[in-house]
């Protein structure tokens, strides 16, 4: 399984983050600085997670720490395109229910 | 009936050690022909025990050792995982999937494990959890 790869782009006052390969516990870690040092402040988020081929517990604490810091500063966050194992890890934990997932970014960024 | 043997493996509580020791776990049944769905179940079982273990068990101690013992074969893969913490009681862990818990960061291990396993068991002290996975195309 691959390492995790985030692409981080920004669109419409929206950060865009692509994430691809496996949110496991060895590359949490490195999540987690890379997400410190994104200038979130006052940005809606989407994760693309079309590509994201694995996710534990450890990566679906940092898919809800950033759900926290939108909902305190008043943007948004959405999901995109969980595909196979890694959506119905999102099912099982009913994370499908806190999150607002969208089947494509456009789609997304049409909603905010 | 020949007896099974297991295998022991001991790391220290480093994450980067666990998916070295979750990969070749994960190798071994992918040669042993275990399906796509069970490769990923026992890869995120793994994951959440190493986890437990290494910062709730250990605290994050690298001083302190994570135990494995499992065997893999056509049938099923048993894996024990072990920690040198106190413990804890499984069944106080409040339900992550009740509203008020959603927003919470942790505690989703065990339901997942219980989610994707066949059989996921705490011994008394609660430090040791014993999984099994059957290989659902033998």
């Amino acid at each position: 399984m691959s390492n995790l790869n985030l692409d981080i782009s920004e669109r419409n006052n929206t950060i865009i983050i692509t994430l691809s390969g496996s949110a496991d516990m060895a590359q949490a870690g490195d999540l987690k600085s890379k997400l410190e040092k994104t200038p979130l402040t006052d940005k809606n988020v989407i994760i693309d997670m079309g590509s994201l081929e694995f996710i534990a517990s450890m990566g679906l604490g940092g898919l809800i720490f950033i759900h926290q810091l939108c909902l305190q500063q008043k943007t948004s966050f959405k999901l995109v395109n969980p595909q196979g194992a890694v959506a119905k890890v999102l099912k099982t934990t009913q994370l499908d229910q806190l999150f607002d997932i969208y089947s494509s970014i456009d789609e997304a960024l049409a909603e905010l | 009936m020949p007896t099974q043997s297991y295998r022991d493996i001991e790391i220290p509580s480093d994450y980067h050690r666990a998916k070295e020791v979750e990969d070749a776990i994960i190798d071994s049944a992918q040669s042993h022909g275990y399906h796509e769905d069970d490769l990923f179940a026992l890869r995120l079982s793994l994951e959440e025990a190493l986890t437990n273990a290494i910062r709730h068990g250990n605290a994050g101690d690298r001083e302190k050792k994570v135990i494995l013992r499992y065997y893999i074969n056509e049938n099923q893969a048993d894996i024990y995982v072990a920690d040198e913490g106190p413990g804890f009681d499984p069944t106080a862990v409040p339900d992550p999937t009740i509203t008020e818990n959603l927003s919470q960061p942790n505690g989703r291990g065990i339901l997942l494990m219980r989610a994707y396993m066949n059989l996921v068991e705490y011994n008394d002290t609660g430090n040791v959890v014993h999984m099994v996975k059957l290989n659902s195309k033998p």
